[in-house]
């Protein structure tokens, strides 16, 4: 910034523009008429409050006044919001002499608000398309050199803030942007000396040192020029020419330029693709200006909008023809669902392409950043955009148990996946490993933590005693679920089976085990003879229990306990056997008595017990059912139908007297002493 | 026990306490009841032994059960004082119309050489409504004569198992029943 800017500048502010000519009028008007009237000259003091330094220094000296830089200039807020004047002395219509030095003071701008997608004036723009454009975005434009306005050919040749800071796309308005400004040096070869010099004249190029092969002519024809055409050079730049008789051959052009007609029709471009109208403004011999982005709905990438308009007809020297092209406005997907985020950027024709998870302690599944900014204008070929999504990191449940793994991974919305057992040397229940490893970055419902927990592996029981593999598993804190008998041909009673199997890896809780335990199945031997029974029992394997008695001749086995086809564990379990009398009744009662003797004097032989003797009776018992049976000790063990299975079994039988009461309890009426009932 | 002592097959449907029947509603084996050895005898052989014994059980003797109810309140009391009341002389008693109770556990014990392995108890439960006139002579009562049909219901039960049931209904108990030795009061 400079204090001393030119005044013969346009000022552009808020579409407003001041001249220097239009300015001097009024003060000139003014001082006339104070001259007329014999009047000290005086001039009524303007309000330059609000007012850039520059812009106040060019407002008062329109009005013949004066002033200097205060000696404090606060810093800009922003790059392009230069400090305004806050006050004035002497005040605005104040009545002071001409040359009055005003004093001003100098506060920062307010911060102005920004304007977004102001576009970027490429190199090689036309300089009026490209200051018209970048007002209808209200922002203050200044070309240097400012004489380049004057032609048409004139260029951009770099744009850039007034403090030659990179342009932003979203600045505030009123930023004041300088555009650089430079001239395309012309073609001139195999054109007339007099004609060449008019060219470069009317592109601000001045004719410089003319070197002749030939005498002078008025027919002389360019044959060289320095710079070459299509060089930038600045405005008044000399061309140095190379000129030749009216024998010398014209040199082609390498360019050459569409004849020069006094008057074109502009392309209709709208609807176009850029290409198309960037291809259609060449062929109708005009030069392409900025291309702007508008939001539209119409397919991305074509022209929405131009200047001049389609039919136009415009004179020389020709305008160049800025376009306006339909863009697709990047939505704001920042904290929204990455479900829906990326549907909203389908549905506005965009597409993400990358999605990276950060850890950024918000909700996860929302979408922290994107990489194009919201806003933006984009056109073909649509650029995706990458968008940052918020996750968890894996906590660590290595070392924990499973419940606490469980409520670990719970608390950051995450859950165990599945569980897998390994016997380590670790506690029982712990975990081990897990994948995803901790730290890692996933977002939430994800599908489970796998982890790896130290386990304990099931014992092998098969061959052992039951009594053993009771042991074996009580060592290790499991606990035996059913002891379950098979027919097998292995030892009776120790183990077949089990489940879980041997070396199952298990985790607490532990289930209950399964044991499958060998037994043999109890044979059928009812009908039998005694002496038949025991043999069939002693084949299986079995031992057996009978009456001692049951080696007369006629006993038959009427029952068995347990009964066939159950099955036995026990080594040493045994079966009891019925023995069925009712042969007796076809005996007469003399034959009994001696059989019964026989046996009773050849048991009291063999074992020696006298007392059996009393034990043993025969009772007959009077009816139509007559029945007979051995009773032991009165009770009967034997009737020709029960089943006799132990002689050693006795029944007690226990009254109760009980426990009585009484409802109502007065219910005597009378009591008449020496009465009859 | 007095003359006019029912049998519980008579009490109940002798049909209910069939051995069969009973051995099937028995076939569970009990918790609790056994003792530690009672591995010897299996349940199964056990059961086919108390089954038929269910009906034997001691019978359901009205004058005790009803005397003791009786003697639970008190009711004859008075009629003690042999000051008032001669040895000799005989006091009638009415008894108005009364609903007894009574609760029963009887069991039976299963020995196996001599020592016992299981113990099954039965609940034996009866509920009796009667009227009678009532003979009291020397501090005893010695003769009951019912008023009215005596009512009776009740049931019987193992484990919780419903072996046999008695709906409401007269229970014959006779005219008279003279208690010999009568029941002391």
């Amino acid at each position: 910034m400079t204090g001393g800017a030119p005044c013969d500048t346009t000022i552009r502010a808020r579409h407003r523009r001041w001249s220097i000519a239009s300015a001097i009028t009024p003060v000139a008007i003014a001082l006339a008429a104070n001259a007329s009237l014999g009047q000290a000259p005086s001039v009524q003091v303007p309000s330059v409050v609000g007012q850039t330094f520059d812009q106040a220094v060019c407002i008062l000296q329109l009005h013949g006044l004066r002033t200097q830089k205060p000696p404090y200039v606060p810093p800009p807020i922003l790059i392009a919001n230069e400090p305004v004047v806050a006050s004035q002395v002497p005040p605005w219509r104040a009545q002071v002499p001409p040359g009055t030095l005003v004093q001003v003071r100098l506060r920062p701008a307010e911060r102005a608000p920004s304007v977004s997608a102001v576009p970027v004036i490429p190199s090689g723009a036309r300089l009026a398309a490209a200051r018209g454009l970048l007002e209808k975005y209200d922002m203050c434009v200044k070309v240097t050199p400012p004489q380049a306005l004057k032609f048409p050919q004139a260029v951009v040749v770099r744009e850039t803030l007034a403090d030659k800071s990179p342009v932003s796309r979203e600045i505030p308005r009123g930023t004041r942007i300088v555009l650089y400004a430079g001239i395309p040096v012309p073609s001139v070869v195999g054109q007339l000396l007099a004609g060449a010099e008019t060219i470069l004249q009317r592109a601000g190029l001045t004719v410089g040192p003319i070197a002749r092969t030939g005498p002078a002519s008025p027919s002389e024809t360019v044959t060289d020029q320095r710079p070459a055409s299509g060089t930038l050079v600045a405005i008044e730049t000399p061309v140095s020419l190379t000129v030749t008789g009216p024998t010398a051959p014209p040199h082609p052009s390498p360019n050459p330029r569409p004849p020069i007609v006094e008057r074109r029709t502009v392309p209709y471009l709208v609807g176009e693709s850029l290409d198309d109208a960037l291809r259609d403004i060449e062929t109708h011999g005009f030069a392409p200006g900025p291309v702007a982005r508008q939001a539209s709905n119409e397919t991305p990438g074509t022209v929405v909008d131009q200047t001049p308009s389609g039919g136009t007809e415009v004179l020389l020297p020709l305008p160049d023809v800025s376009l306006w092209v339909a863009a697709i406005e990047v939505p704001d997907v920042v904290g929204r669902p990455i479900g829906d985020a990326v549907a909203a950027l389908k549905g506005a024709g965009l597409s993400a392409r990358t999605i990276t998870l950060v850890a950024s302690g918000g909700s996860p599944g929302v979408v922290v950043s994107q990489s194009i900014p919201s806003g933006s204008l984009i056109v073909p070929p649509l650029e995706p955009v990458d968008l940052t999504e918020s996750a968890v990191a894996v906590p660590s449940v290595t070392e924990r148990t499973l419940e606490d793994a469980t409520r670990a991974l719970q608390a950051v919305g995450l859950k165990i996946g599945s569980v897998s057992l390994t016997h380590a040397p670790a506690p029982l229940g712990t975990v081990t490993r897990q994948t995803p490893a901790a730290g890692t970055l996933v977002v939430p419902p994800f599908p489970g933590i796998d982890v790896m927990a130290s386990a304990l592996p099931m014992p092998a029981l098969i061959g052992q005693s039951r009594e053993a593999a009771a042991k074996a598993l009580a060592d290790v804190g499991l606990e035996v679920g059913s002891w379950v008998p098979a027919a097998s041909v292995k030892q009776r009673g120790t183990v077949i089976d089990q489940d879980p199997a041997a070396d199952t890896l298990l985790s607490p809780p532990f289930p209950p085990v399964g044991v499958t335990i060998a037994a043999v199945h109890v044979p059928n031997v009812v009908g039998q003879s005694a002496a038949a029974a025991r043999q069939t029992l002693a084949s299986a394997g079995l031992n057996w229990r009978m009456p001692e008695w049951s080696g007369l001749p006629f006993v038959t086995v009427a029952g068995q306990d347990p009964p066939a086809g159950a099955l036995i564990t026990e080594a040493s379990a045994f079966v009891a056997l019925g023995l069925d009398f009712r042969t007796f009744r076809n005996l007469s009662a003399l034959s009994v008595l001696v059989l019964t003797a026989g046996v009773v004097a050849a048991r009291t032989v063999v074992r020696g017990r006298s007392s059996i003797r009393s034990q043993v009776e025969v009772r007959r018992q009077g009816g139509a059912a007559e029945e007979t049976g051995i009773y032991l000790d009165g009770i009967p063990v034997s009737n020709g139908h029960s089943l006799i299975v132990d002689p050693a079994v006795q029944l007690r039988l226990n009254p109760d007297p009980g426990i009585q009461s009484m409802a109502p309890t007065d219910v005597i009426v009378t009591g008449e002493e020496d009465g009859r009932v | 026990m007095s003359d006019v002592a029912v049998r519980l097959d008579e009490f109940f449907d002798s049909a209910d306490l069939a051995p069969s029947r009973l051995a099937a509603l028995m076939k569970t084996r009990p918790a609790g009841d056994a003792e530690p050895d009672a591995r010897g005898l299996p349940w199964s052989a056990a059961v086919q032994r108390i089954a038929p014994e269910v009906k034997n059980l001691p019978p359901i003797d009205v004058p005790e059960i009803a005397a003791a109810a009786w003697n639970n309140y008190h009711t004859f009391k008075p009629y003690t004082d042999p000051a008032k009341y001669p040895p000799e002389s005989t006091i009638p008693v009415r008894l108005l119309k009364h609903t007894i109770t009574s609760k029963h556990r009887p069991s039976i014990e299963v020995l196996l050489n001599e020592k016992r392995v299981w113990k099954i108890t039965f609940e034996l439960d009866l509920s009796l409504v009667l009227s009678a006139s009532v003979a009291v002579r020397a501090g005893k009562i010695v003769e009951i004569r019912p008023l009215d049909e005596c009512q009776a219901d009740g049931s019987l039960k193992w484990a919780g198992v419903l072996l046999a049931k008695r709906d409401t209904k007269p229970l014959k108990l006779g005219p008279v029943i003279s208690l010999k030795d009568g029941i002391a009061i």
